[in-house]
């Protein structure tokens, strides 16, 4: 091949094939030959790769906000589930890249930057802080490039999603004909015959508690089941335990001091008497003598309260207002320099500020001065508590993790070098428990886990949350099984009855609908099968006086004729049969919607059908493209 | 390669080679980069147009979305005449389609989504111009022509909105047992936990016949 290329390389044909040979290089550069890949993926999309760690980085940040949107943490189902999700969305967003790409679509510098500016995480006091900004970055694990990058991707695919959400069409003549069935009524008769007029009735006997536990097998079983002995290191647990001594404690505090120093702060509850901007002098004399006349009487012995009785706040310039702690720098600067120079539980004089005439009393104070030892000493001892813990539970988890590790097949020796106690739980299943160990999805996941329960090793450090570690081991198994019939009798007595009761009450709902079709009248009816009709006349979709399951399907049973009537009966979850005739439907014609109810009902058209046309697009994507998924890679 | 010539020889040969070739070699390279940055150079106009036409996209979408129509409208023409080359201009198409919609130019409207299909070379946003162009055909009054724009196109994954246009249509040719049908088909292929009181349902509800 080689040899050709050299024998042909005269004349125009080498032009042409240097001048080829520049065009992948204009397409890709030269780093495109040089990027190996040998790191896992999750997906291809169109020959594009999801690699693991986008995946990761997506996914983590999904179950972060999971987790703080339910409070706790993901069952093992859950997360799977998440995982799947997660997938799916990032091939909807590759594909959608894709998209732009084909498109052609740009995202200028300017509308990145002012995108990201104006996320709302990213602000402080409703402007953009690049302190927040890096830290936000940092927490997601995104260089400013790649978030920026990232960023011009998503707003080409909000692009793409708003050139068809925003360009849906409906049309008015549409909107009225909706309303108008959104707003039909109808005439209906209902009764419903309640499962309990045949429950107590029914004879059981003992052959058919048989036949029914042998038919109805497995649900009568109990799931497989284990209990667990654990070694729980904590942090919390270890900094309970930590001493502490009062020197230890001074000097943690001076070592750290810089971080317990808070400026001085101070809390108030001030009086002032206003005065409006253009007052006359004798006004501004007149506020002066009031406010003396409250010193006065502050003075004498009475409270701040009971000067605030004396007055009503709306008719008078009188006000009197509790602050919390404030720092300098808030208050007038009158204000402040008497406040600061204050002791607790003493009064001020009257001072005047531009706003009035003020008198203060100093409630509390803490900060500044106040930064010492013995002021802290809480917050001190707490974090020495922490710092101390911390230390120890490094090293005792190497411990733990070495001697479970080397000595599998118990937990004594662990306990015994580290001092950590072995507690037990009692059987649980797969679903776990509400509160202990089972509680943990990834120490249920561990107990089933063929390791710990097949092998009876015992488990790997497992991880509960920061600064909480669990060991555990096996110590029973009980394997799924069927309980005896001696035990659920009560429950298979009661199943019986509910199935044959339902029975029994639908079969005399569809005995009195064929009388009822056959033409015999409601009254007839009524007293021959002991049943009540109810009325509903000309009710609407969302009437809450009918049951709902009824109404929902008196609507969706075809139109009777004039002077006639349709029927239908439903069970209903509980057992219950319902029994339903339409007598009349009242269609309204769409001319007479008015224009504004119209017009609501086009927009709530059009965003139904929006977010249906964009689903649908994103499905179309996805069968038109070549995608392959490595789930198992996700585990 | 010839490996018994001497080095002066393969010197000699590769003097003689340079003489022979070395200006088409030189040609080469010139016509290659000239492509390179020509094409780049290109690119990068294009790449420029776009950005523009990005800008005056995003104001038409928050005009769009605030249903200012008449401001969108300019928006939508400035795009379309002067940055054609951008994909930004079919979007605009189709978004002038609904103006006109809304100002009751149906006309109008159906030529704009006929120029989205006639132009995009993308299936799925074809198919959802012509599942709209079907509707105004529907309501400007000509089922049989709506009928038939649908027809010619596949539902692929758009069966919610062609189907429930096609019971439509089948209501007004009279055709309610049809209309039935296609309204069930639908609803099937509704994803969104929408179903329930959604007007395809109420649509679905009262097109059955009575038994």
């Amino acid at each position: 091949m080689l040899q050709v290329i050299r024998d042909k390389t005269t004349g125009w044909i080498a032009v042409a094939v240097v001048g080829l040979l520049c065009i992948p290089f204009a397409f890709w550069g030269i780093n495109y030959y040089f990027e190996g890949g040998s790191e896992p993926i999750v997906a291809t999309v169109n020959g594009d790769e999801i690699k693991f760690n986008e995946f990761q980085r997506s996914y983590s940040n999904y179950r972060q906000q999971m987790q703080e949107y339910l409070g706790k943490n993901l069952t093992a189902a859950e997360e799977d589930a998440l995982k799947e999700e997660t997938l799916k969305r990032m091939v909807e967003s590759k594909l959608l890249d894709q998209v732009a790409e084909s498109f052609g679509l740009q995202i200028s510098d300017k509308q990145v930057k002012q995108a990201i500016k104006g996320i709302e995480i990213f602000q402080t006091d409703g402007k953009f802080d690049n302190a927040l900004y890096q830290m936000g970055l940092m927490r997601l694990g995104m260089s400013p490039a790649l978030y920026e990058y990232q960023m011009r991707l998503d707003m080409m695919s909000e692009q793409i999603q708003s050139m068809i959400v925003e360009s849906e069409i409906s049309t008015m003549e549409e909107a009225r004909g909706a309303a108008a069935l959104a707003r039909q009524r109808r005439d209906i008769r209902y009764s419903i015959i309640p499962v309990d007029r045949f429950r107590d009735d029914i004879e059981v006997t003992e052959k058919d508690i048989e036949s029914f536990y042998r038919e109805y097998d497995s649900r009568y079983h109990k799931p497989e089941e284990v209990s667990i002995a654990y070694i729980n290191l904590s942090i919390a647990k270890l900094a309970e335990s930590v001493e502490v001594s009062e020197d230890a404690l001074r000097e943690y505090y001076e070592s750290n001091k810089a971080s317990y120093d808070t400026e001085e702060q101070r809390k108030i509850t001030q009086i002032l008497l206003k005065i409006e901007e253009g007052s006359s002098d004798d006004q501004i004399a007149s506020a002066e003598s009031e406010a003396k006349k409250i010193l006065g009487m502050l003075e004498s012995g009475k409270a701040f309260e009971d000067i605030a009785k004396l007055y009503t706040e709306d008719s008078s310039n009188f006000s009197i207002t509790e602050y919390g702690f404030l720092p300098k720098g808030i208050l007038q600067p009158e204000i402040e320099e008497v406040v600061f120079s204050m002791k607790p539980e003493t009064v001020s004089g009257v001072i005047k500020s531009k706003l009035g005439f003020h008198i203060v009393k100093l409630v509390d104070m803490k900060g500044g001065m106040l930064n010492t030892f013995e002021n802290n000493r809480e917050q001190v001892e707490a974090d020495y508590r922490q710092q101390e813990s911390e230390l120890r539970f490094y090293d005792l988890a190497d411990q733990l993790a070495n001697l479970t590790f080397e000595h599998p097949d118990n937990l004594e020796v662990a306990t015994s070098e580290t001092d950590l106690p072995v507690e037990n739980t009692q059987l649980f299943d797969r679903d776990g428990t509400e509160e202990g160990p089972g509680s943990y999805p990834k120490i249920v996941e561990s107990a089933f886990s063929e390791e710990v329960l097949d092998k009876r090793h015992n488990s790997e450090l497992i991880e509960v949350a920061d600064g909480n570690l669990y060991v555990i081991r096996v110590t029973e198994y009980s394997p799924r099984m069927r309980h005896s019939i001696a035990d659920v009798r009560d429950t298979i007595i009661a199943d019986i009855k509910s199935t044959r009761a339902s029975e029994e009450t639908r079969s005399l709902g569809m005995t009195i609908i064929e009388e009822l079709v056959s033409g015999k009248a409601f009254a007839a009816i009524e007293k021959d099968h002991d049943i009540k009709w109810e009325k509903a006349e000309s009710v609407k979709r969302g009437d809450i006086e009918v049951n709902r399951a009824v109404l929902r399907t008196a609507f969706t049973m075809g139109k009777p004729e004039q002077g006639s009537s349709v029927f239908e009966g439903i069970q209903l979850g509980s057992g219950d049969y319902a029994i339903i005739a339409v007598t009349g439907v009242e269609t309204l014609e769409p001319e007479s919607i008015k224009s504004k109810d119209a017009e609501d009902t086009k927009r709530t058209l059009e965003t139904f059908r929006a977010a249906n046309s964009w689903v649908q697009y994103l499905d179309q994507l996805k069968a038109e493209a070549d995608i392959n998924l490595f789930k198992d890679v996700l585990q | 390669m010839d490996v018994t010539r001497t080095e002066e020889e393969q010197i000699e040969a590769l003097k003689k080679w340079w003489s022979d070739n070395g200006w088409a070699l030189v040609g080469g390279v010139v016509i290659g980069l000239g492509a390179i940055f020509g094409w780049r150079g290109w690119q990068n106009h294009q790449a420029l147009q776009a950005e523009v036409a990005s800008d005056i996209y995003v104001d038409l979408v928050v005009e769009m979305r605030e249903q200012r129509f008449e401001p969108a409208r300019k928006f939508a023409e400035q795009l379309i005449q002067d940055y054609d080359s951008t994909s930004y201009a079919s979007f605009a198409t189709l978004m002038l389609a609904k103006i006109e919609t809304e100002a009751g130019n149906t006309e109008a409207a159906i030529k704009h989504l006929q120029t989205v299909m006639d132009e995009t070379g993308e299936a799925a946003l074809k198919q959802i111009a012509r599942v709209r162009l079907a509707r105004l055909l529907l309501d400007s009054d000509k089922p049989d022509e709506a009928l038939a724009m649908l027809e010619a196109g596949k539902p692929g994954k758009f069966s919610v909105a062609y189907q429930e246009l096609k019971g439509d249509i089948y209501i007004r040719l009279g055709r309610k047992d049809d209309a039935h049908a296609a309204y069930q088909t639908a609803l099937a292929a509704v994803k969104t936990n929408i179903k329930e009181g959604s007007l395809l349902q109420l649509k679905f509800d009262n097109s059955k016949s009575q038994d």
